[in-house]
């Protein structure tokens, strides 16, 4: 009974729900560069992949609203964190992968769908392609692990 | 189609409100100028995270909206 009202307290809860975020939206950025990386090596799996994609985003974006909406109410509970560097630090990188996520939304998932009828070609399109879409998936999952970790850094 | 973005990106916006409008159990203090008091960084930040909540309120919409038939139905001529 002491847990369940430990976690009505606002700020045990909104820690909970920002930590379920991350691991919704880490987990989901992990498994699609993962698969995206298989791609290479498995030009057969790209129907399959272009499906499956949006549905991965789908939880990114998901994990994204709930960060977002809780690190809001923390932040205003904390104002102060404001002038805490690694917080700065943070928040560099989330806009980092924010901006990287509207990119792979808008750019990099439709044309990935496009070429994937010919993925198995290796036509110039789809290497050229797969270069950007490196590069994307790269900063994605840096810079997600790198938000993870700072976050883990400011509970100290 | 388009009803349907509509329905259900307000009724996530809603459900959103309800729960950043949430005052909390204990009292705690949700103040918006103490934050900006703290620094003009601030704003910016609050600013940040209003489009980050809104985009991913989009961006779930649209994706929900075009897997529709995936998702419900279990259809996958998508």
């Amino acid at each position: 009974m002491t847990t369940v009202f430990n976690l009505l307290d606002i700020h045990l809860a909104l820690n909970l729900l920002h930590f379920l975020g991350a691991v919704m939206a880490v987990g989901a950025v992990i498994v699609t560069d993962l698969i995206n990386g298989f791609l290479h090596f498995r030009a057969d799996f790209a129907e399959w992949d272009a499906k499956i994609a949006p549905l991965l985003s789908l939880m990114v974006w998901t994990g994204f609203l709930i960060l977002s909406v809780t690190g809001t109410l923390m932040f205003l509970r904390e104002p102060a964190l404001i002038h805490d560097t690694i917080f700065q630090a943070k928040m560099l990188f989330v806009a980092a992968v924010f901006l990287n996520g509207v990119f792979l939304n808008i750019w990099v998932t439709p044309k990935f769908k496009e070429l994937s009828d010919e993925w198995e070609d290796r036509t110039d399109k789809v290497k050229a392609f797969e270069v950007i879409a490196g590069i994307s998936a790269t900063v994605s999952l840096v810079g997600w692990l790198t938000v993870l970790v700072l976050g883990y850094l400011l509970t100290f | 189609m388009k009803s349907k973005t509509i329905l259900l990106s307000g009724f996530i916006f809603f459900i959103v409100s309800l729960v950043a409008g949430h005052p909390g159990h204990d009292g705690a203090n949700f103040s918006i100028s103490n934050a900006i008091d703290q620094s003009p960084l601030s704003a910016f930040l609050l600013a940040f995270t209003t489009l980050i909540t809104v985009t991913s309120i989009y961006f779930i919409t649209k994706i929900t909206v075009n897997q529709w038939r995936t998702i419900v139905i279990n259809d996958d001529r998508v």
